[in-house]
């Protein structure tokens, strides 16, 4: 028996990783019109970032259903001591929403601790990740409970994006509003505070905008995680994530991972994010 | 010096208030029909010379601080003056202007009347006051006019001379600094020409000199002759600054109607304009582009004058006086469009408001778009006050103002905007339209205001500034020649290009930049439409195949083009 970690698919977790610590990832709902598809799941980043490109009608997203917590919590619950359930910013989605009625209503005997990162894509990834491998070293949920809560604390992302176009298109864009300029082409730099999408910089050249990026993170001391998010720019994650890692632990790497298709859906092709946790005091 | 015994017997030793307002009077007087002259005393062919009429607004303003009844000392009246030139300044000469007065009122302070001893201290103050006024002085300008101003007078003070001598003097030396200033500052030896601001500032003394001798006041105070310029291989610089023409007709006395407008149109042809207008006027100035020119004229019967144009283009901003009268409507004529109050305005201020002077429709919404809660829309060519940057900052929404002059004319009436002004106001020293958009994008009104200037003002400093425009005369500057009526590419002030259509000048433009793979913003105006701007970026993507190009509407008058490069 043992405290069982719980996550959504915007979290954003390779699933490798996701397997080797035993993570259930709750899949979003992505929809083209009325096709309807699983986040990560009959749909991939690749296939969704292709749809994007050509143009076209644009997905919209959705939360997974009550019913789908439900059935998660009932399966997980069966042989654990406890489920730590961690969910993205419930300003940008219902997700947490659902997970939390759903875990008034499982039918399993161990407690279910429903937490709002109030974060989005790896910075929800990162503190899973930390509580996942505590909970497979046999942490109790208490100890699992206090790592989230600090981890999530610590936890930032900041994104630079190839256009402001999907973020605005898809209803996520929040105070970034400002960024909106139709008169000159920027790619705008965002963060995510207090659960909500802030703009942060206007950068009109990539090469300046990753500057910006890399200043921004760079700003923030010593680091106890760090991953680089890409949407469909591989090798520029890749770079960027050997030249940041400085910062980091001795013996921690930065973790590549990518924007999946519900996260891609708002931050568009070419996005390039930085999640990461601080170091603690 | 012929005249002096004759004059030394009838001018008074000492200069009353009362006098003192007379000479400077006269002194608006001369300058103002030296404007377009000195406004033609530009380094770069591109059509924005506009230091005659800075200089001919502040100093129009110092004489209507003295307007009003009561008596007043020599040193009461130099300080009003001063106050007028501090608020009233605009571009650099208006603001080293400002700073003459101010020594006169420093040289000036508590003395009843102005004799030799007080003209030779306070022409030191204001030597004092103008270098200090600049960042880093620099010699073949205003500065070296007002130090050999200020050496003439000490000399004459030493020698006992009386003032109409010490007078006559400084006006010679005044001359003589202006005439060499090309000797002392290689971009005048260049363009072949001398510099515009102490040239200005001698033709203001000359008009102090000519009052003081008890000279009448001509109906027309006349143009006076630029002095040749010294060091200038004139060969080699092509056409004279200002046509002979012009000149020969300038010199005439006239009566009349002073006749100003604007015609705007295009492919309008400034010299088959200027010859028609020429033959119905005299003191004729007809200076533009092909799609805005602006007319000068005088003439018994403004009728002719106006047909003369009309056939050519729309007319604007006409204004017409009786030469009797006094210079109110010309100053008015050329006065900066008041700041739109109110623009826009954020209902909730952040943690600063931000003000920019932009030109052009295109440019204005982009300011507005980015942030800008005041636009300060100095006309064509024209640099607005001190009291206009400070009246459009205290429209602002909040207590902290970030300011974009994006003009480097524009930045020390900005400075000193900021030293008056009641508001705390930050200047990010934007010298082009550019650079003030790299500082716009820069602009978090959330964040400080030291902070988020300080950030703007490393944004600015990241762009180089190009534009493209057409020469106003011959010329040759760092071995580029130029055909006057060409096409011609300016990289961050220096001219780089000079050629046939835009497309080959903004190749040849990038090319000096040694552009690869940067992004390119052509900002399109100057009567240039947006399918040429686009052809330009089009030709330009062939042979920078790496760089990135964006063309957006800018509207600005004068540069078909303004070019932002940046990495």
């Amino acid at each position: 028996m043992a405290v069982k970690i719980v996550t959504d698919s915007t979290g954003d977790i390779p699933s490798e990783l996701a397997d080797r610590y035993d993570i259930t990832v709750v899949p979003a709902t992505v929809r083209f019109g009325t096709e309807t598809y699983h986040d990560g799941v009959d749909l991939t980043a690749d296939e969704l970032y292709r749809r994007l490109t050509a143009g076209g009608e644009l997905p919209t997203t959705s939360q997974p259903s009550i019913g789908e917590f439900l059935e998660v919590y009932e399966r997980v619950g069966q042989d654990a001591d406890g489920i730590v359930s961690i969910h993205v910013s419930a300003k940008l989605s219902g997700t947490y929403n659902s997970a939390m009625q759903a875990s008034d209503q499982a039918s399993v005997d161990c407690p279910i601790d429903v937490v709002d990162t109030e974060q989005a894509s790896m910075a929800i990834g990162l503190p899973v990740l930390a509580a996942a491998k505590a909970a497979k070293e046999g942490a109790g949920m208490d100890e699992v409970g206090a790592i989230v809560d600090s981890a999530v604390q610590r936890s930032n992302c900041i994104a630079l994006l190839g256009t402001l176009e999907f973020l605005q298109k898809g209803g996520r864009i929040g105070k970034a509003q400002a960024l909106v300029g139709t008169i000159l082409r920027i790619h705008p730099m965002i963060v995510l505070s207090e659960g909500e999408v802030l703009p942060m910089a206007k950068p009109r050249t990539w090469r300046k905008g990753l500057q910006e990026l890399k200043k921004a993170y760079s700003q923030h001391g010593r680091m106890e995680a760090l991953s680089v998010i890409y949407s469909t720019e591989r090798d520029e994650a890749e770079e960027l994530a050997s030249e940041l890692s400085g910062q980091l632990p001795e013996g921690v790497e930065p973790i590549v991972a990518r924007f999946g298709p519900a996260l891609g859906t708002y931050v568009g092709p070419k996005a390039i994010g930085l999640a990461f946790i601080t170091a603690g005091a | 010096m012929s005249t002096d015994a004759s004059t030394r017997l009838s001018a008074p030793e000492t200069i009353t208030g009362e006098q003192l307002r007379e000479y400077v009077g006269f002194a608006t007087e001369l300058l103002r029909a030296n404007v377009e002259v000195i406004n033609s005393l530009n380094v770069f062919p591109v059509p924005d010379g506009d230091t005659g009429t800075n200089m001919f607004l502040t100093l129009d303003a110092v004489v209507k601080a003295l307007d009003g009844p009561g008596e007043r000392t020599a040193g009461e009246a130099a300080a009003l003056m001063y106050d007028a030139a501090m608020m009233e300044a605009r571009g650099n000469s208006g603001i080293i202007l400002s700073q003459f007065f101010k020594g006169l009122a420093v040289g000036l302070e508590g003395s009843e009347t102005l004799g030799a001893s007080e003209m030779a201290s306070a022409l030191a103050e204001a030597r004092t006051a103008s270098y200090k006024a600049v960042a880093n002085p620099v010699e073949g300008t205003m500065l070296t006019v007002i130090d050999w101003m200020a050496r003439a007078s000490a000399e004459a003070e030493a020698a006992g001379e009386p003032l109409a001598v010490m007078l006559s003097r400084i006006g010679a030396a005044a001359a003589d600094a202006v005439a060499n200033t090309p000797t002392m500052l290689a971009v005048l030896r260049e363009a072949g020409v001398v510099d515009a601001g102490g040239h200005g500032l001698s033709v203001m003394f000359e008009g102090v000199r000519r009052a003081h001798a008890g000279e009448a006041r001509p109906e027309s105070a006349g143009v006076l002759e630029v002095p040749e310029a010294i060091g200038v291989d004139h060969s080699a610089v092509g056409a004279g600054v200002v046509s002979e023409s012009f000149l020969a007709h300038a010199e005439h006395e006239e009566f009349g109607y002073c006749v100003q407008f604007v015609v705007e149109g295009e492919g309008l042809d400034v010299d088959a304009i200027r010859d028609r207008i020429m033959e119905v006027s005299q003191s004729t100035v007809v200076v533009g582009s092909s799609e805005a020119i602006r007319v000068h004229g005088h003439a018994e019967d403004p009728g002719p004058m106006i047909s003369a144009a009309v056939a050519h283009g729309q007319l604007g901003r006409v204004s017409m006086q009786n030469m009797d009268e006094q210079h109110a409507e010309f100053a008015e004529a050329h006065r900066a469009a008041p700041p739109a109050a109110d623009d826009a305005a954020p209902s909730t201020p952040g943690a600063s408001s931000l003000v920019a002077v932009a030109w052009g429709d295109g440019l204005e919404d982009l300011f507005r778009e980015y942030g800008s809660s005041g636009i300060l829309t100095a006309g064509d060519t024209m640099n607005p006050s001190v009291a206009q940057i400070v009246e459009a900052v205290d429209a602002a929404p909040a207590q902290d103002v970030i300011f974009l002059p994006n003009n480097k004319n524009i930045i020390p009436a900005a400075n000193q905007a900021a030293e008056v002004s009641n508001k705390t106001l930050h200047v990010v020293p934007t010298r082009t339209i550019p650079q003030g958009i790299a500082a716009l994008l820069g602009y978090n009104a959330e964040s400080g205001a030291e902070e988020c200037a300080a950030a703007m003002t490393d944004a600015a400093a990241d762009v180089s500034s190009g534009e493209v425009t057409t020469a106003q005369r011959t010329v040759s500057l760092n071995g580029v020649e130029a055909q006057e009526g060409q096409t011609i590419g300016l990289l961050d002030g220096a001219l780089v290009a000079a050629g046939d259509g835009e497309a080959a000048v903004l190749a040849a433009l990038l090319e000096a930049a040694g552009v690869e793979d940067e992004l390119v913003t052509l900002y399109w105006g100057g009567g240039l439409d947006e399918d040429a701007a686009a052809e330009a970026a089009e030709a330009a993507q062939t042979e920078f195949p790496e760089a990135e190009f964006e063309v957006v509407r800018g509207g600005q008058p004068h540069y078909h083009l303004l070019v932002s490069i940046e990495r």
